[in-house]
């Protein structure tokens, strides 16, 4: 099974969400890495057809998703950004319903939906009105009904957006979990989501892809190299205008900066380990999200 | 030579082990369940659900129009009063159908909708069948029974009360198909409606001016219009993610 | 006859004790059915579980107008069609010791001679015999199963008894 973007593009009056995208994607753990605003959800709204593309299109084997139509929504399973449902629901009736949309018999929905809700562990919650989850439990249900149909494509925009860390690492591994042999899509502006999980991540700015490759390859495509050192806190500022400054902590003795330079910005600076987090400042020119 | 008894030798009788029917019964649930997860449901039983899903308080409010409206025509004499309450009754009787419409829209639901299998525009025509099939169920009834029993002639009917409602029914679906769909947008619009009818109701130089069968064409215009509306929405809202209901064009 | 009806609706909808309750209803007459066509306990459980998986199957789409009883015996019909279909050895040799119900050699003769003349009949005349006289099954309920319609039943069960009657006569007057 094999997803295609082709030369596509997607453009609203003046504006260029997308821009002349290609890619090809087969099962795996995809992470699509971006600030707000580089069209990440723009893209994922073509792939579950929510949006048509200006130009170009998106295959799935070969065919046009738009014109698969129901035979491509069944393979597809989507939990949007903006994750609205009925708050009046239980959390039960609200699997049982979207598994009635989604085109599945009953008896089949009823053990998809137990079995899921156990999986997202939701399972005791299930008598619970929809309206009473807190966040975390609303993105559980959410991506519960992702896969009720099983998908072979499963696309998670943000899935993680207003999660706390523990339960942002939670999600992360029901994400590696759910992968199987299936192409899961994940967009997220933090690092931490898709550095472990992900076979290939994907950045994205501005509606263009600029670099699509494994964690350790982005990495080492920054070209200079990590340093920390600590310095007077009145020199801060001036480290800030001068390099890139990947991080500034409060120690005893002044400010620790981590910085990334081809030189070492001081004589006495450690040389450390880029990390993913380094690279996504380097190619956005601001931090990811939030860290652990 | 009785064929039955000479048969009834050759009978045999069977032991079945209880092991084996335990078996068969276990596999017999697996391959169901197999059969069932490729099978799709089929469109009826999808209507089905989605009637299960509507919320059926807005038929409850929307017989209890029709109850107050039937009171105020078997107890009010006035034409001149008649004339403008029942445009009233028939434009609240189509406003009922704006919280269910909407629903889908007010819950955010559309985008998980739309990438289903049965797609948005499965889901409003079935609402849009569920809700017309009750309604005209209603209306009929109220219709039947104000002219055989209240003795209303039928053009009345038509004029005073379908008509209006028809209108307010236009309204609803021309706004849902619009990029700025707000449903108090729609509401508001619905209520105007109604003050504008009841000025016309009210002067009677005007209404008698017009006459029947301009009232009925009308009419008919209305209707058409009406299911024009309908099949507009259904074809443009899967359409709805294009522009972003903030007005933002992207995110 | 319809607690079927009930049945086949509380299936439909996952519950698992309707099957518990349908498949033991209907397994005995299956597994008799499967054992007068081929003869073989082993093989005739066979059928009969293959009979069960094949309702079930295709169970979604099973539209259940009339008997399921009947239908069942048209899968089974089906399966023991095509298991004649395969190689295997002379009815005489298959005999197990199971399927004798006496052991006085009179007994014995006149079962092998209804089986060898059952066997010698047609496939369709063998077929009503099994379901009138064996599975004791309704002449309405024998044209459901077959496909055919009542007066075609009612042919075959006649001819078939003739052809019987005729073939004991010549069997049993050479027998002693």
């Amino acid at each position: 099974m094999e997803l295609s973007l082709n030369s596509l593009t997607k453009q609203y009056d003046t504006l260029t969400a997308v821009k002349d995208l290609n890619l090809t994607m087969a099962s795996g753990v995809y992470g699509l890495l971006g600030v707000n605003g580089a069209g990440k959800t723009t893209l994922m709204r073509m792939i579950c057809t929510l949006i048509r593309p200006s130009r170009g299109n998106i295959t799935c084997d070969g065919k046009d998703i738009f014109e698969m139509e129901g035979d491509y929504r069944r393979q597809l399973g989507y939990l949007p950004q903006d994750f609205g449902y009925y708050p009046d629901l239980t959390v039960f009736d609200y699997m049982m319903y979207i598994a009635s949309i989604k085109g599945l018999r009953p008896t089949f929905a009823k053990s998809q939906t137990d079995s899921l809700l156990e999986q997202v562990d939701m399972k005791k919650a299930s008598k619970m009105k929809m309206r009473k989850l807190s966040g975390g439990m609303l993105r559980r249900v959410g991506i519960a009904q992702a896969m009720l149909n099983d998908p072979k494509i499963l696309i998670l925009d943000e899935p993680t957006a207003g999660l706390d860390p523990n339960e942002r690492i939670r999600f992360r591994n029901l994400i590696s979990e759910l992968a199987d042999d299936r192409l899961v899509l994940l967009s997220t502006h933090i690092v931490s989501d898709v550095e472990f999980i992900a076979n290939e991540i994907i950045l994205m700015n501005k509606g263009e892809f600029f670099f699509t490759g494994t964690a350790e390859d982005i990495v080492s495509s920054i070209g200079k190299e990590v340093w920390t050192c600590t310095v007077p806190r009145q020199e801060v500022d001036e480290y800030l205008k001068r390099y890139l400054v990947a991080n500034v902590k409060t120690a005893s003795q002044g400010a620790e900066l981590r910085i990334l330079s081809d030189r070492p910005p001081v004589p006495d600076a450690r040389q450390e380990q880029a990390t993913l987090e380094d690279a996504f400042l380097f190619y956005f020119g601001e931090k990811a999200g939030e860290t652990e | 030579m009785d064929i039955e008894k000479l048969l009834g030798k050759e009978r045999i009788e069977v032991v079945a082990d209880e092991a084996e029917i335990q078996t068969v019964i276990r596999k017999a649930k697996a391959v169901f369940m197999e059969s069932e997860s490729q099978q799709l449901l089929s469109y009826h039983e999808f209507i089905w659900n989605q009637l299960r899903m509507i919320r059926k308080r807005w038929w409850a409010i929307q017989f209890a129009v029709l109850y107050f409206a039937w009171l105020f025509l078997s107890t009010e004499s006035e034409i001149f009063y008649i004339r403008r309450g029942m445009g009233v009754f028939a434009a609240l009787f189509a406003i009922i159908l704006i919280p269910e419409l909407w629903r889908n829209l007010t819950n955010r639901c559309m985008e998980v909708e739309i990438a289903s299998y049965y797609s948005l525009h499965q889901i409003y025509a079935a609402k849009i069948l569920l809700f017309g099939a009750v309604d005209v169920l209603l209306l009929t009834a109220f219709i039947g029974g104000a002219h055989f029993f209240l003795s209303i002639a039928l053009t009345d009917l038509v004029t005073q009360f379908l008509l209006p409602m028809v209108v307010t029914a236009c309204i609803c679906f021309v706004v849902l198909g619009k990029q700025h769909r707000s449903g108090w947008l729609a509401i508001g619009l619905c209520v105007l409606w109604s003050g504008v009818w009841w000025a016309i109701a009210a002067n009677n130089q005007l209404y008698s001016a017009i006459t029947i069968p301009i009232w009925l064409t009308v009419f008919v215009f209305a209707f058409l219009f009406l299911a024009f509306a309908i099949y507009r929405l259904l074809k443009n809202c899967d359409k709805y993610m294009e522009v972003n209901l903030n007005g933002a064009v992207f995110e | 006859m319809d607690t079927d009806f009930k049945l086949i609706k509380w299936m439909r909808q996952g519950d698992e004790a309707a099957f518990d309750l349908f498949i033991h209803k209907y397994y005995s007459d299956i597994l008799r059915y499967c054992t007068y066509h081929c003869h073989d306990s082993e093989e005739a459980k066979d059928l009969t579980q293959e009979t069960f998986l094949r309702f079930f199957s295709g169970f979604s789409s099973y539209a259940h107008r009339g008997k399921a009883k009947n239908y069942l015996y048209t899968i089974a019909g089906n399966l023991c069609k095509n298991y004649y279909r395969q190689p295997r050895g002379q009815p005489l040799d298959s005999i197990g010791e199971e399927l004798l119900s006496e052991s006085s050699e009179d007994a014995l003769s006149t079962q092998i001679t209804v089986r060898m003349c059952l066997d010698r009949l047609s496939e369709e005349f063998r077929e009503v015999i099994i379901l009138y006289y064996y599975q004791d099954l309704k002449q309405t309920e024998i044209a459901d199963v077959l496909g055919i319609g009542l007066p075609l039943v009612k042919y075959r069960l006649k001819k078939a008894t003739e052809q019987l009657q005729k073939m004991l006569r010549t069997e049993g007057s050479h027998g002693y």
